[in-house]
């Protein structure tokens, strides 16, 4: 067995227990280890959400051993471990892809978005959630695989009922599905099919040469390219080589230049390739000896000029305008921090989305409802589905404490919104016709929405007595059940804003915030 | 040996009985015969554990072979609507259910199917009801109600709901047991069995309230489930349908069993003091063909254990 091998084991095992933490993140019971551990692992998410938000956040401290391991090892999380990276290999070897660009002079361009994100963290703005590939690739599986892949099995299901013996059967398969692995509704993702296409240009990229988005975009490769700089294992060759240029042809990453005996080490994933391809067996990676590195270096000007780009791009963030209507229907999840550090530390991974999807169906990534500021962050919307009363998912699977935990009691008490009647739409007040499925899908055990019984008149004359529904402020929770329930089609005759929406304070308490959502 | 008050009613009746099978005399009038025996038409059982009531109950209206035939399909219809525990009385008692279900399999059954369509997130609901385990370990086939099942049913003999969305695989099995838990509720005042029967409807059963009283009815009238059993062992009396809060709750006892199911949900209205005559769409029973609702004319027989 070969180090490669090894190298690929390792990748296989650990894109599988990715899968695996993202199946158990919709999960209520037995999770025996953090569902976010990749998330948390990632030091690039920790670093700039910590310096962005002007917090601590204790769980990313897990990216600790990430660090230590580039330090000592290079870069082999990303030629070991990430779940993107082992994505676009195995993308490349269905594709049979070859080394065809030689990005040599694009790598740096990593390297400057790196720059521009770190300047924009300083100034109070995280925006390296868009490039970072741990939340890149959760956000793209929760939003837009998973979904392909249960519309499809939901379409092929959906045929085969149609044949009446099989009824039965199918049932019985569906509900263990269902039970396992399958989500009971539908998935309705606003941005899926945008992520669709962000996650086809990767792979187009991808199937005409190798790892492009590590090579060129990554600035998770960037900065554990920087960190790598004083590593200890390297790739060495020895008089043995006979200039094949075969190891040249196999590195995914481009690192070794026109002089075969020469390796830029801030690319080198540790893949192994090279020792694996060379015939001579004069090429070894360990720790031992002298290695000729190669650096090119990036220009201070560039360097500079991205860095000022982020600045700019930080600035323009934080002036863009709310509308206040639009604020109002901002509904987070219960437990989330205020709104100026929520969008700082939120790193749009939708864990939570995840977990909402197959309980109340009720969060949705924003596109701007939140402002730039707010851009992709998770909202509950009242048409998808609704808060469900007994459930904390949400608030269990955050990696960057954007939400936080809440048991099930804390969570029946927390208020995420206020429900209000529109009564030209509301049937009872509209028209006279009795309805009150607001009322019997209220979740509080005192319920917050009441009748006040009275004489309707209608267009004939007739008269006859009426329920009329209200809310009853103090009991109402914002859950949005009322709002997803009503039968009045088009816009609802009773619907929520995140009025009265209680905040996590880090620190421990509850407060209102009210105030302080939109920008600063 | 209550059953037959003389022996010479006995020979009567089974000669009508034999007369009528030989015949091909219709359904209805058998049930006529049987009345006319004196076996009840509606059983209400007291202060026992739920598992016994529930099966004395049935067992006084005739067992449950006289709804069960051998290698029947049958579907077991508990409300499964909502995420509380069985302690908040917003679902069907989960024993209630799991009895049943053994009943059913006693009488040879070759299928129990057990579902719902639940208005909280289903996942949960079947969870924390206790219903999905409890009927599994009773043997039957518990199964998330999913779209697919769906189909547009005509129903020729109604005035209001002529046209809905029906779950196939359970109007295609050949026995429905509704096993509704008696409720307090803010719009039809109390949910019973017939609302019960809502749980099989799809679309957006938002806009069935708007008529509810005519459309109950004759939803039961359409689906006409064989046996009607309302579990009364907790009974919600305020806050309903969903509950939540424990003094709200109120611990009854009482199983209710009957082929009619406005019957039985005439007779669950005197639990919260109230009158059949007070509810719409009990009232409206009779119209589509539902059976008595006149409490004193019942063929009713009360038992405790």
């Amino acid at each position: 067995m070969t180090i490669r091998k090894i190298r690929i084991s390792s990748q296989i095992l650990f894109l599988l227990f990715f899968l695996y933490l993202f199946w158990k993140t919709s999960e209520v019971s037995g999770r025996w280890i953090p569902v976010d551990l990749y998330l948390r692992a990632d030091p690039l998410l920790a670093l700039l959400g910590m310096i962005a938000a002007r917090v601590l956040i204790p769980s990313m401290l897990a990216s600790i051993a990430v660090i230590a391991a580039t330090i000592i090892l290079g870069r082999v999380f990303c030629g070991w471990v990430c779940p993107m990276g082992t994505t676009l290999d195995l993308v490349s070897r269905i594709g049979r892809t070859v080394n065809r660009f030689k990005l040599r002079q694009f790598q740096h361009l990593k390297y400057y978005l790196l720059s521009g994100f770190f300047l924009s963290a300083v100034l109070g703005y995280q925006l390296v959630y868009n490039l970072d590939p741990i939340a890149l690739t959760t956000r793209i599986f929760t939003v837009a695989l998973l979904p392909i892949v249960v519309t499809t099995f939901n379409y092929i299901f959906n045929l085969l009922f149609q044949i009446e013996p099989l009824q039965f059967q199918l049932l019985g398969l569906q509900s263990s599905l269902i039970d396992s692995l399958l989500p009971l509704e539908p998935y309705y993702f606003q941005t899926a099919f945008i992520l669709g296409l962000i996650f086809a240009v990767i792979i187009g990229f991808e199937l005409y040469s190798r790892r492009v988005f590590c090579q060129v975009v990554c600035p998770l490769g960037a900065m554990l390219g920087l960190m790598g700089m004083p590593q200890r294992l390297k790739r060495k060759v020895n008089q043995d080589c006979t200039e094949c240029g075969e190891c040249q042809l196999v590195c995914k990453t481009n690192a070794i230049p026109e002089d075969f005996s020469q390796t830029e080490f801030r690319e080198c994933i540790q893949c192994f390739n090279c020792v694996d391809v060379c015939a001579p067996g004069a090429t070894i990676i360990n720790f031992r000896g002298e290695a000729k590195s190669c650096v090119t270096d990036f220009t201070r000007r560039k360097l500079l000029l991205s860095g000022v780009g982020g600045i700019a791009a930080a600035s323009l963030t934080g002036i863009s305008y709310i509308r206040p209507e639009q604020a109002s229907k901002l509904i987070r999840p219960p437990g989330s921090t205020p709104e100026a550090e929520f969008v700082e530390r939120c790193v749009r991974c939708y864990q939570c989305l995840r977990a909402c999807a197959t309980s109340g169906n009720f969060l949705q990534p924003s596109l701007l409802e939140g402002g730039w500021a707010g851009l992709l962050t998770p909202y509950g919307v009242a048409g998808t589905g609704y808060c469900e009363y007994n459930c904390t998912l949400c608030t269990e699977v955050c990696p960057s404490g954007a939400i936080h935990p809440l048991n099930v009691e804390a969570k029946h008490k927390t208020v995420i919104g206020l429900a209000y009647f529109d009564k030209n739409r509301c049937l009872p007040y509209a028209n006279g016709t009795p309805c009150i499925v607001c009322e019997e899908h209220c979740p509080t055990p005192k319920k917050a929405i009441e009748f006040k019984q009275e004489e309707y008149q209608y267009r004939d004359g007739s008269k006859k007595m009426i329920k009329f529904p209200f809310i009853v402020e103090e009991l109402c929770i914002g859950c949005g059940i009322c709002e997803f329930k009503c039968p009045v089609e088009g816009a609802r005759g009773v619907c929520i804003t995140n009025k009265n929406q209680q905040r996590f304070r880090p620190g421990g308490q509850f407060g209102k915030d009210n105030k302080d959502y939109g920008n600063e | 040996m209550d059953k037959f008050t003389n022996r010479r009613q006995f020979i009567k009746t089974a000669g009508v009985i034999g007369a009528g099978v030989i015949l091909g005399m219709p359904q209805e009038l058998m049930a006529d015969a049987e009345v006319r025996t004196g076996l009840p038409s509606i059983a209400v059982v007291k202060k026992g554990l739920p598992a016994a009531m529930t099966r004395k109950a049935v067992e006084m209206i005739g067992g449950m072979g006289k709804f069960v035939k051998k290698g029947d399909k049958v579907i077991v219809k508990p409300n499964i609507g909502w995420d509380r525990n069985p302690s908040q009385a917003a679902d069907t008692n989960p024993e209630v259910v799991a009895e049943a279900v053994k009943m059913c399999f006693e009488a040879g059954a070759a299928k129990v199917m057990v579902f719902d369509r639940t208005c909280n997130n289903g996942k949960r609901c079947y969870a924390n009801s206790g219903i999905a385990s409890a009927a599994e370990d009773a043997g039957a086939m518990v199964s998330f109600v999913v779209d697919a099942g769906f189909r547009m049913y005509d129903m020729p003999n109604n005035t209001f709901l002529t046209k809905w969305e029906l779950y196939t695989p359970a109007l295609e099995a050949d026995c429905i047991i509704n096993i509704p838990i008696a409720k307090h509720h803010g719009l039809c005042e109390l949910t019973l069995g017939m609302k019960n029967l809502m749980g099989l409807m799809g679309g957006d059963r938002g806009q069935i309230h708007w008529k509810i009283h005519q459309y109950l009815p004759e939803l039961a009238a359409f689906i006409k489930p064989q046996l009607t059993i309302i579990d009364a062992t907790r009974v919600l009396t305020a806050n309903g349908p969903q509950g939540g809060n424990l003094s709200d709750v109120e611990k009854m006892d009482t199983i209710i069993a009957s082929p009619d199911i406005a019957s039985a949900d005439a007779y669950a209205t005197t639990l919260f003091g109230r009158k059949p005559t007070d509810i719409g769409y009990i009232v409206n029973g009779p119209k589509y063909g539902l059976g008595e609702i006149d409490i004193e004319k019942m063929n009713l027989k009360v038992a405790t254990i």
